[in-house]
């Protein structure tokens, strides 16, 4: 897990009621035993996921999810029947 | 089959699958026996079953595929003389296949059904629902079950195969008794007969005549470590594309048509947000999931608290564990923008429905079609819809005004 935090720039001295901004970094990769060829993730995330000649799942992004397909991503995980897609972040 | 069928006791002790209620709404029985002391249901009848509801036991059972085999796929034992004769050995690969062979019999049909694969079958599936609308579209009314959604994976499926779209009525035949009719031994036999002699015919024709692009023929060519594979596999093939490509999908997209009769709601979404259409599609999937498949236990062992013996016929209630609610919220309720969706209708683990890519493909398109031509539309009568049940739960008679 990585974040990169800046002290919200108002009331700096005031240090007990900062805030964050939190810039999170995402990545996914699918366990290839796991995945039995459903295709759920790439329903829910085409930009995110495709399928290899046998109906596998492949990740068609290496390195980070940019920040607009992360919420697809995490629904993506959250369709996979067979629980295949892990997500670090 | 006419027999006196005695009523049902106790759903825990002596379910049902094919007692008449049951075949029409299983969910209530379903939800008894999921939210009951015993969540898995036994019953003595056609040799006796188990019946596990709760989501996370039919998803174990079908990923422990040591324990749970797939020697047999049906609820009832085979036919007498069943597995013999010249043809005896074909069955259904790669559904009715265990590791080790199965994992070859799926690789070579896998590729197939890929996304990439499949699309090039949506057009035509497009001009083939256009063209069963055209038949309806004046008349003002239509049965959505027997004038539409009928006709749609048979004739797909038949397309895929390179074989005669005029066998259309045949193969629905044929398919009924296999998987629908399944109490009638009598007529299991005489579709077990009728489709290994159509394919016999069609791997003869294919040896005089070989063709390019062509399903069988690729597959008859077919090596597997370095001999071609057995006759026995290529109408084992053929007859898992018919008996579980046809019931199974028509059952799916029957029973949209029953839900979007009813739902203006939902069409109406779906019109305003089209993007919307794969997750619905899902959501419907998970809703009016058509297939309960059966395991045969292969040593005795204790689940769940139940001493299963070896031998003894498991039934994936698929369509029980998607709604399960400890699963899914408001399990009951079609949420077509549902978030979390780890639906099971297609199975789960190594015997995913290989033609899963497909059926959903034909659903959407049957359900798209439809509703650009026919946006509004509503049952004649709720209480006049009939339905198969058993293994394969979807409508045969939805009459449909317009």
């Amino acid at each position: 897990m990585r974040h990169i935090c800046w002290p919200k720039p108002h009331f700096p001295i005031l240090s007990a009621r900062v805030t964050f901004i939190s810039l999170t970094v995402m990545r996914v990769s699918v366990i290839d035993d796991a995945c039995h060829g459903h295709q759920m993730c790439a329903i829910a995330a085409p930009e995110v996921f495709g399928s290899d000649e046998m109906g596998n799942a492949t990740v068609l992004i290496s390195g980070d999810i940019p920040a607009e397909l992360q919420a697809k991503t995490r629904r993506a995980e959250s369709n996979c029947p067979e629980r295949a897609i892990v997500i670090t972040d | 089959m006419t027999e006196v069928r005695k009523p049902v006791e106790d759903l825990l002790t002596d379910y049902d699958i094919f007692e008449p209620e049951f075949v029409k709404d299983p969910y209530p029985s379903f939800s008894e026996i999921r939210e009951s002391q015993c969540p898995i249901a036994r019953t003595e009848r056609y040799e006796g079953s188990w019946l596990p509801t709760r989501y996370e036991d039919v998803v174990a059972i079908a990923q422990e595929y040591e324990t749970f085999t797939s020697r047999g796929i049906l609820v009832v034992p085979p036919f007498p003389g069943q597995g013999e004769g010249a043809y005896g050995g074909v069955t259904a690969p790669p559904i009715t296949s265990d590791p080790p062979d199965h994992h070859w019999h799926r690789r070579l049909i896998l590729p197939v059904f890929s996304p990439q694969s499949v699309a090039k079958f949506e057009q035509g599936t497009r001009d083939l629902c256009n063209q069963l609308i055209d038949e309806v579209i004046d008349k003002g009314t239509a049965d959505a079950a027997a004038d539409y959604a009928q006709h749609i994976p048979v004739r797909v499926i038949a397309t895929l195969l390179g074989v005669p779209l005029e066998m259309e009525a045949d193969f629905t035949a044929w398919v009924r008794a296999a998987l629908e009719n399944i109490l009638d031994a009598e007529g299991r036999k005489w579709a077990r007969k009728n489709i290994i002699e159509f394919f016999l015919a069609q791997v003869a024709d294919r040896k005089q005549n070989p063709r390019e692009d062509d399903f069988i023929t690729e597959l008859m060519n077919t090596e597997v470590e370095g001999k071609v594979v057995p006759i026995e596999y290529v109408l084992g093939v053929c007859n898992l594309m018919l008996v579980a490509g046809v019931d199974t999908t028509w059952s799916a997209i029957g029973s949209c048509m029953w839900h979007m009769a009813q739902h203006p709601e939902h069409r109406k979404q779906l019109r305003d947000n089209p993007d919307l259409w794969p997750t619905a599609i899902e959501e419907l999937l998970r809703m009016y999931a058509p297939v309960t498949m059966a395991r045969i236990v292969d040593h005795d062992v204790e689940f769940q608290g139940c001493p299963m013996k070896a031998g003894d016929r498991v039934l994936m209630a698929f369509p029980a564990a998607n709604r399960d609610p400890r699963q899914f919220e408001n399990p009951d309720e079609v949420i077509l923008d549902r978030e979390h969706n780890r639906h099971v209708a297609f199975g789960s683990g190594i015997h995913r429905c290989a033609g899963s890519n497909l059926a959903r493909l034909e659903v959407r398109v049957a359900l798209q079609t439809w509703l650009e031509r026919i946006p509004e539309f509503e049952l004649v009568d709720k209480t006049d819809v009939t339905w198969a049940g058993g293994q394969v739960h979807g409508p045969r008679k939805c009459l449909v005004s317009f």
